[in-house]
C-alpha cells in the first residue's frame, strides 16, 4: 500500500519551506521529524549559515537538550570545549567547499556531562539549482568499542610485561636449576667447545668454569675420542644417546660417568649446540665390581663344592660297597653258622649216641679201660655240642635280633634268672637287684646277657655261697648297670681278654664253659650301642658294668619298673 | 586209648635220610610197649609217593602218624609239610617235626606250615630215647585221633 506523503522528500524542498516560515513546522517536515525520530543513532541537519534547522529524538537525548532550544542555532552552542568547535569548523568548512562527506573522529560532552567518543558523518546537499543548501549528519557512539579496545591494550600490555617478567625469572630459575641440578651439565656451543658448565660438573672435576669453558670436551676424557666426534653430532651424522665415559679430574684422578647428549636448536631449528647431562657413575662402577667379584667367587665356590660332591659321592659309593660286601659276608656268615649248628651236630649226635648205646646194650663185655675212653668219647661230644650251640647264639646276636623296641630290664632279669633257677637253687645265690629302667633294646637278648652275667658270678664264685646284685642308675644320659658278685675276681690284666671269644681264664677241669658267654654279652651290648667294662680286685668278687642309652621321649618315671 | 589202636600195630612214617636216626629211632621205638610198624622213607619225593600210594608205595598203609625231619634231599621236609596240610586227605594226620635244628626260623616256619610239634633231636641218648617214647605215649595213646578210615 503506497501512501502519498510517504513519497521521497527533497530536503531541499524541506529547508525552502524551513525558510519561508520558520516557526512553524511544515507538514511534510512534521511527517519526516517522525521517520528521523525512529533513527536509533543522533541525527541533525545545519543550514550553509551552520544554524541547526533539525535533530532528531536521539540526538536531543545524546546532548540532552530539547530541539526547540538548538533550532536556529550554530554548532557551537552545544559545545563548551574550544578544540572540538574549531575541529567541527575545520571539517565543516571542508564539506562546504568539496561535494562529498566527511567522518571523523571527535570527543564530545554528552548531556549527562560525560565525555563520548564519536563517528560523526556528515554529507552536504543542494538546491535543486546546485547551490549548497545544507548539511546533514549522524553520530556514531564509539566510546564502548574505544573503552574495549583499550582494555585490550591495557591487558597486551600487561600481558607483555608479565611475560617479560616471567622470562626474566624463568631465565634465573633455569639458571639455578642448571647450576644446582644434582647432575653435571654443560653445553657445547655451534663450534662445539664447552659454552657452559654447571657447578655440580665443576665440583666433580675439581675445575673452575673458565679452565673449561672455551675448551673442548675431548681434553677431559680418558678414552681416545675421535676429536670429529663432536662436529659429527653437531652436524646430525652420528645419533645421540647415552654412554660411558672415563672423566679426567683436575687432581688426576679418573671419573666414570654416565653421559647423555641433546642437540639444542634455535628459533629456526638450526642446531645451537649440545647440551650433555653427566652422572656419576663410580658408585655403580664399584657395585658392578663388587657383584663381578662375588660372582666369581661364587663359581669358584660352586667348582670347590661340585669337587667336594664328587669325593663325598665317590666315597659314598665306596661305603656303599664295603656295605654290599659286609652284608653279603654277614649273610654267609649266618649261614654258615646254621650249617654248622644243623649238619655238624649230627654227626656229634651220631658219635655220641651211639657210643651211648653201646654202653647199653654191651657194658658187661666191656673192660674199665673202655668204659673210661667211652666216656671221654661221651663228654667230648658233649662239649662239642655246647660249643657249637655257644658259636650259634653269637652269631645270632647281630643279624637273628628283634627289632629294637621298648624293653624292660626287670623283665629281661627276671627271664635270666627262671632259666638260671637250677644254678640258684644249687648254689645257694642270693640274689638282690634295683628298679631296672626301660630301654629301647631287644628283649631276649637282654635276658641272654643277664643270664650269661649271673650265670658267670654264679659259676666263679667262692667258697662263699655267691650274693649277686644288680643295680641302675643314670649317667651322662645314659642308663648303667651293674651286676656285682662276691666270686673269685678277676685280674686287672684280663679285663680286655675275656670279652674276646675263646678266651679262657681258667682249666676246664675248674670251671666249664666254652668261653664265649661274656663275648655274646659284649656283641649284644655292642648292638644296643652301649659299652660293657669290669672292675675287680682278686678274691673280692667283681663288677660288670654296662649302659644303655636313654629312650629320648619317656618320662623318667616311666622307665623304672618294680622289681 | 581205642579199641582199634590195641587191636592192629600202629602205622608210623619216618622221613629220614640219616640212617644213623633211622636206626635209632627203631631202637627207642623197639623198647616201647607200643606194637608199631616203622615205614622209613629217605627224602621228601619219597615220603609223598607213600603218602598217596604212588609207585613202589601202591599198597603202602595210610600212617598214623609222621615223623618229618627238615633237611631232606630232593623235597625237604618245609616243601613235604606244605604239601601234606595242602591237601585235604593227608591233612587230619599228625605230622612231628624231628630235626636237629634249633633255629627259631625253623621251629616258627614249621609251625606256620601247621606242623602238629616240633622237636630237636637231643644229643643225649636216654634223652633221645625218652623223646621218642614220649611221641609214643603221646600221639599214639594219650591223644585221639581221626579214625583212618
Amino acid at each position: 500500500m503506497k501512501r502519498e506523503w510517504f513519497a521521497p522528500v527533497r530536503l531541499s524542498s524541506l529547508f525552502a519551506a524551513f525558510k519561508r516560515k520558520p516557526e512553524t513546522v511544515p507538514e511534510p517536515l512534521a511527517v519526516a521529524q517522525e521517520v528521523i525520530d525512529a533513527v536509533p543513532v543522533p541525527v541533525f541537519f545545519k543550514g550553509r549559515d551552520g544554524r541547526y534547522f533539525g535533530v532528531n529524538k536521539a540526538w536531543e537525548d545524546f546532548f540532552g537538550i530539547p530541539r526547540a532550544s538548538i533550532i536556529g542555532k550554530t554548532q557551537s552552542d552545544p559545545e563548551t570545549d574550544p578544540s572540538v568547535i574549531a575541529k567541527h569548523r575545520v571539517e565543516d568548512e571542508a564539506l562546504w567547499n568539496r561535494p562529498g562527506r566527511r567522518t571523523y573522529e571527535i570527543r564530545v560532552s554528552t548531556g549527562d556531562g560525560t565525555i563520548r567518543d564519536v563517528t560523526m558523518y556528515k554529507a552536504r546537499f543542494a538546491h535543486a539549482n546546485g547551490e549548497v543548501a545544507g548539511m546533514v549528519g549522524t553520530i556514531v557512539d564509539l566510546t564502548e568499542r574505544k573503552e574495549a579496545e583499550r582494555a585490550r591494550q591495557d591487558s597486551e600490555a600487561r600481558f607483555r610485561s608479565l611475560i617479560e617478567h616471567a622470562q626474566a625469572e624463568s631465565s634465573d630459575t633455569f639458571k639455578d636449576l642448571f647450576d644446582d641440578a644434582p647432575i653435571g651439565y654443560h653445553e657445547l656451543d655451534a663450534d662445539g667447545r664447552f659454552a657452559r658448565v654447571n657447578r655440580t660438573e665443576l665440583a666433580m672435576l675439581g675445575y673452575r668454569e673458565e679452565e673449561m669453558v672455551g675448551h673442548y670436551p675431548w681434553e677431559f676424557v680418558v678414552e681416545r675420542v675421535s676429536q670429529d666426534a663432536v662436529a659429527s653430532k653437531l652436524a646430525g651424522h652420528v645419533p645421540l644417546g647415552a654412554f660411558e665415559r672415563t672423566l679426567k679430574r683436575k687432581d688426576g684422578s679418573h671419573l666414570p660417568v654416565l653421559i647423555e647428549d641433546r642437540l639444542i636448536r634455535n628459533g629456526d631449528g638450526t642446531v645451537r649446540g649440545i647440551r650433555t647431562a653427566i652422572v656419576d657413575n663410580s658408585a655403580r662402577k664399584r657395585a658392578e665390581e663388587v657383584v663381578a667379584a662375588a660372582n666369581q667367587r661364587l663359581t669358584q665356590d660352586v667348582a670347590a663344592r661340585k669337587l667336594v660332591e664328587a669325593r663325598l659321592r665317590e666315597a659314598h659309593d665306596a661305603l656303599s660297597h664295603k656295605a654290599r660286601e659286609l652284608a653279603q659276608s654277614n649273610e654267609e656268615l649266618q649261614h654258615f653258622a646254621y650249617v654248622a649248628s644243623h649238619d655238624l651236630q649230627e654227626p656229634l649226635r651220631m658219635v655220641s649216641s651211639y657210643t651211648q648205646l653201646l654202653e647199653r646194650r654191651y657194658a658187661t663185655a666191656f673192660d674199665g679201660d673202655a668204659k673210661e675212653f667211652m666216656a671221654f668219647i661221651v663228654d667230648g661230644a658233649t662239649r662239642m655240642k655246647q660249643l657249637i650251640e655257644d658259636l650259634l647264639a653269637y652269631s645270632r646276636v647281630g643279624a637273628a635280633g628283634r627289632e629294637m623296641q621298648s624293653t624292660d630290664c626287670g623283665a629281661a632279669l627276671q627271664r635270666a634268672l627262671l632259666n638260671l633257677r637250677a644254678a640258684i637253687e644249687a648254689s645257694g645265690a642270693t640274689i638282690t637287684h634295683d628298679l631296672l629302667p626301660t630301654v629301647i633294646g631287644d628283649g631276649a637278648q637282654l635276658a641272654q646277657l643277664f643270664q650269661n652275667l649271673v650265670g658267670n658270678a654264679i659259676k666263679f664264685r667262692s667258697t662263699d655261697a655267691p650274693c649277686i646284685d644288680i643295680r641302675a642308675h643314670e649317667q651322662d644320659g645314659a642308663w648303667v648297670v651293674s651286676v656285682k658278685d662276691n666270686g673269685i675276681g678277676i685280674d686287672s690284666q684280663y679285663f680286655e681278654r675275656i670279652f674276646i671269644m675263646f678266651q679262657r681264664l681258667h682249666a676246664k677241669t675248674e670251671y666249664s664253659g666254652t668261653g664265649i658267654g661274656l663275648a655274646i654279652c659284649k656283641k649284644i651290648i655292642d648292638r644296643h650301642g652301649g659299652r660293657i667294662w669290669v672292675e675287680s680286685l682278686p678274691g673280692q668278687g667283681c663288677t660288670f658294668f654296662f649302659t644303655l642309652p636313654k629312650p629320648h621321649e619317656a618320662h623318667s618315671d616311666d622307665r623304672m619298673n618294680q622289681p | 586209648m581205642t579199641q582199634a589202636h590195641e587191636a592192629q600195630p600202629t602205622e608210623i612214617l619216618l622221613v629220614e635220610d640219616n640212617p644213623g636216626d633211622v636206626r635209632l629211632t627203631r631202637e627207642a621205638l623197639r623198647e616201647g610197649k607200643i606194637y608199631n610198624n616203622l615205614h622209613c622213607v629217605q627224602d621228601g619225593v619219597e615220603a609223598l609217593e607213600f603218602l598217596r600210594q604212588q609207585g613202589k608205595h601202591a599198597d603202602a598203609p595210610r600212617p598214623d602218624i609222621i615223623l618229618l625231619d627238615l633237611n631232606l634231599p630232593r623235597k625237604d621236609g618245609r616243601e613235604v609239610l606244605l604239601e601234606i596240610k595242602g591237601d585235604e586227605q593227608l591233612r587230619p594226620i599228625p605230622v612231628v617235626i624231628l630235626t636237629t635244628s634249633k633255629a627259631e626260623e625253623d621251629v616258627l616256619r614249621s609251625y606256620h606250615l601247621h606242623a602238629n610239634c616240633y622237636i630237636t633231636k637231643p644229643v643225649d641218648l636216654e634223652q633221645f630215647m625218652a623223646v621218642v617214647k614220649a611221641i609214643d605215649t603221646f600221639w599214639l595213646t594219650v591223644v585221639t585221633l581221626p579214625s583212618p578210615k
